[in-house]
C-alpha cells in the first residue's frame, strides 16, 4: 500500500518537475527575453518613443535582477528545475506575488467542479448504457459520438440557451464538463458489454437462469470496471484542459480563467505553474485509477506481481 | 456485425467523407464563393480575371455592354465595404444570408473562408502528427531489436512518447502559445500535433511490435530480410490501419483545439475568419444565434466525420 502511494507520488513528482523544466525551455525559445516578457507582464516598460531612449534597457536590467533572470539561458533553466524539485513555481512577473497564492484558491475551484464532472459521467455514462440497454446501441453511438464531436465553446453556448438562468452557475459547468468523458465512458462500456454479451461467461450464465437485467448490473458491469481505469487520465486531463474555455464561457471563477489571464499577460510562471499542476495531477490520477484497477481485478495484480 | 447496422455503418461514412469533401472544396474555392470581387468580368472588350476594383466601385465603371460573374455571396470577409453603412450584429437578410458580425462583415464569407483554416489546421495537424508518431515509432521499434543499449534508448523514447501523450492537447496548445509568444493555424496545428503524434507513435509502436513477432516476419528474416526490410515491408502495413484511424482523431482534436484557442483569443490572429472566431463572437455578444449556430454546427459536423473515418479502419480490419 505505501509502496504504491509512493508509486504515485513519484508519478506526480516527475510530471511536475519535467513540465516545470520544458515550460521554462519554451520561454528561452520565445523572440523576447524572460526579462523583456516579464517587465511587460509588470507593465514596467516605458512607451517605445520616450526620451530616455536607454529607460527600457535599464528597467528590462532592473527586473532581470529582481526576478533572477540575468544569466545564461542554461542557467535561468537549470535554477527553474532547482524550484520545481522543491516545489517553488516562482513569483508571478505581473504582481510579484508567489505563484501559490495566485493560483491556489481557483485551482482548488476547478480541481473540485474536475472531481465532480468525473464522477458525473461515470454515473451518466453508465446510466446511459443500462438504460439503452441491448437495442439502443445506435443511440448511444449517435449520442456519445455528437457529444464527443460538439466543441466544449458551442456546448456552454447552447447550455446557457437552455438554461439562462444558470449562468456563472458551478452546477452548469460541471454537467458541460461531463458530457464529452460521459460519452467516452458510454462508448467504452457499451463496447466491453458488446464483447462479453457474446463471451461464454454471458452464454453459462444465462443457462443458470441469470436475467439480462442481472447479467449487466452485477456481472457484466463488474468485469467492465477495471476496464476503465486507462481512461481516468484521458478524462482527467479532458477535464482539466477544457476548464479554461468553460470557466471563460460560462464566466465561472477558477484556475481557467487564471491560467487565460495569466497567458494574455505574459505571466509565464503563473502559466507554467498550472500547466505542471495539471500535468501533476493527471498522472496522479492515472496511478490511483491503475491501483484501483489492480485491487478490482486479480488478473491485474497477478499481471504486474 | 448484422448486415443492416453494416450498411448503415457504411451509409454514415459515405456522409461523412462527403462532409470532409465538401469541406475542402469550400476551402480551396472560398476566394470564388465569398467575396466582393468578381470572379470575370468583360470591360471595353477584354476578359479581365480577378477584376479589380472590387464590389460598387466596378459595378459603376460596367456599362450596357460590359458584364461581370460575381460570387454567390458578393460580400469581402476581412473588410467591410458598405459605403459609408456600418452594419454591425444585423440578423439575416436578403443583403447578409447568414447576418452580419460586430464590425458589420458579412457572416456567410466569414463562415466559408473559416473553412479554409479548419482545413488548414486539421490537415496540417495530420501530417504533422502522423510524420513524427509513425517516425517516434519506426525509431523505438527498430531500437528494441538492436542490443541493451538500444532497448534502453527503445524504453526512453516510449517514455517520452507516454509523457506527451497523457498531457491535455488543448492546455499544451494554450501554455505553449503564450510561453513561446506564437499564434496562427499552423502553430495551433503543429501544438496539437505533438502530443496527439505521441499517442499515434505509442498505438503504431505496439502494432509493429506485434507483427514483428508474427511467423510472417520470422520467415521473412529466415529468408534473409534484412531488419529495415521486416519493418518496412512486413510489419508496417500491418500498423497503418491503426494509424489512420490515430491521424483522423489528430485532425478531429485540431479541429476542436482550433474552436477553442480562437474562443481564448489565442488562435488564428484577426482578422483571419475562423468557425472558433464565430463562436468568440457569439459569447461576447448575446449568443447571437446566427454568429453561434453555422460555426457550432460546422465544427461538430467536421470532427464527428473526422471521428467516423477514424472508426473506419478498426472495422474494415475486422
Amino acid at each position: 500500500m505505501i509502496g504504491a502511494l509512493g508509486r504515485i507520488a513519484l508519478r506526480g513528482a516527475v510530471a511536475w518537475v519535467v513540465t516545470c523544466v520544458l515550460g521554462w525551455v519554451l520561454v528561452e525559445l520565445a523572440r523576447e527575453s524572460p526579462a523583456l516578457t516579464a517587465a511587460r507582464a509588470a507593465s514596467a516598460l516605458p512607451p517605445d518613443d520616450a526620451r530616455d531612449p536607454s529607460a527600457r534597457a535599464r528597467v528590462v536590467e532592473r527586473t532581470a535582477h529582481e526576478l533572477a533572470l540575468d544569466g545564461a539561458p542554461a542557467d535561468r533553466i537549470v535554477r527553474a528545475a532547482g524550484r520545481a524539485v522543491v516545489l517553488d513555481p516562482g513569483v508571478s512577473w505581473r504582481d510579484r506575488r508567489p505563484v501559490g497564492a495566485t493560483v491556489r484558491r481557483p485551482a482548488w475551484a476547478t480541481v473540485a467542479r474536475g472531481g465532480l464532472a468525473m464522477i458525473l459521467a461515470l454515473i451518466a455514462g453508465l446510466g446511459l448504457v443500462l438504460a439503452a440497454g441491448r437495442r439502443g446501441r445506435a443511440v448511444v453511438a449517435v449520442v456519445g459520438g455528437a457529444l464527443l464531436a460538439i466543441p466544449t465553446v458551442w456546448l456552454c453556448q447552447l447550455a446557457l440557451t437552455a438554461a439562462p438562468g444558470l449562468a456563472t452557475s458551478a452546477t452548469l459547468a460541471v454537467v458541460v464538463l461531463a458530457a464529452a468523458p460521459a460519452a467516452v465512458v458510454a462508448l467504452h462500456v457499451g463496447a466491453a458489454l458488446r464483447r462479453l454479451d457474446a463471451s461464454p461467461l454471458a452464454i453459462a450464465a444465462a443457462a443458470r437462469g441469470v436475467g439480462p437485467g442481472r447479467w449487466r448490473a452485477v456481472h457484466a458491469l463488474r468485469l467492465v470496471g477495471p476496464g476503465l481505469a486507462p481512461l481516468v487520465p484521458s478524462i482527467a486531463g479532458f477535464v482539466l484542459g477544457a476548464s479554461p474555455v468553460v470557466e471563460r464561457a460560462l464566466a465561472v471563477p477558477g484556475a481557467g480563467q487564471t491560467l487565460v489571464a495569466a497567458a494574455g499577460a505574459g505571466d509565464a510562471p503563473v502559466v507554467i505553474a498550472l500547466a505542471a499542476g495539471t500535468a501533476a495531477l493527471v498522472a496522479i490520477a492515472g496511478g490511483v485509477a491503475h491501483a484501483l484497477a489492480q485491487r478490482l481485478d486479480p488478473r491485474l495484480r497477478e499481471a504486474t506481481s | 456485425m448484422r448486415p443492416g447496422a453494416v450498411a448503415r455503418g457504411d451509409a454514415l461514412r459515405r456522409v461523412a467523407v462527403g462532409w470532409l469533401v465538401a469541406v475542402g472544396l469550400v476551402a480551396v474555392g472560398a476566394d470564388g464563393l465569398a467575396s466582393d470581387r468578381a470572379i470575370v468580368a468583360w470591360r471595353g472588350g477584354a476578359l479581365d480575371w480577378r477584376p479589380d476594383p472590387r464590389g460598387e466601385a466596378l459595378r459603376a465603371q460596367l456599362t450596357d455592354h460590359d458584364w461581370a460573374v460575381w460570387p454567390p455571396i458578393d460580400a469581402d470577409p476581412l473588410e467591410v465595404r458598405t459605403g459609408g453603412r456600418l452594419e454591425p450584429l444585423r440578423p439575416p437578410s436578403a443583403a447578409h444570408r447568414l447576418g452580419t458580425d460586430d464590425r458589420g462583415r458579412d457572416v456567410a464569407a466569414r463562415w466559408i473562408h473559416g473553412a479554409r483554416t479548419t482545413a488548414l489546421v486539421a490537415a496540417l495537424a495530420a501530417l504533422v502528427g502522423l510524420g513524427f508518431g509513425l517516425a517516434l515509432a519506426l525509431a523505438a521499434a527498430a531500437l528494441g531489436s538492436a542490443g541493451r543499449l538500444g532497448r534502453g534508448a527503445r524504453s526512453a523514447l516510449v517514455a517520452i512518447a507516454d509523457a506527451l501523450a497523457s498531457a491535455p492537447a488543448l492546455l499544451v496548445s494554450l501554455a505553449a502559445a503564450a510561453l513561446v509568444g506564437v499564434r496562427g493555424a499552423v502553430a495551433i496545428a503543429v501544438l496539437v500535433a505533438i502530443p496527439r503524434g505521441a499517442d499515434t507513435a505509442r498505438l503504431a509502436l505496439a502494432q509493429l511490435e506485434a507483427a514483428l513477432a508474427e511467423p510472417y516476419a520470422d520467415a521473412a528474416r529466415a529468408l534473409g530480410a534484412s531488419r529495415a526490410r521486416r519493418l518496412l515491408h512486413h510489419a508496417l502495413p500491418a500498423a497503418l490501419p491503426t494509424v489512420a484511424a490515430a491521424t483522423a482523431i489528430t485532425a478531429a482534436t485540431a479541429v476542436l483545439a482550433e474552436a477553442a484557442l480562437s474562443f481564448l483569443g489565442l488562435g488564428a490572429a484577426p482578422p483571419t475568419p475562423s468557425w472558433g472566431e464565430l463562436l468568440a463572437q457569439a459569447t461576447q455578444h448575446d449568443l447571437r444565434w446566427w454568429l453561434s449556430v453555422p460555426a457550432g454546427v460546422a465544427t461538430t459536423a467536421t470532427a464527428a466525420a473526422l471521428f467516423m473515418l477514424a472508426l473506419a479502419p478498426a472495422r474494415g480490419s475486422r
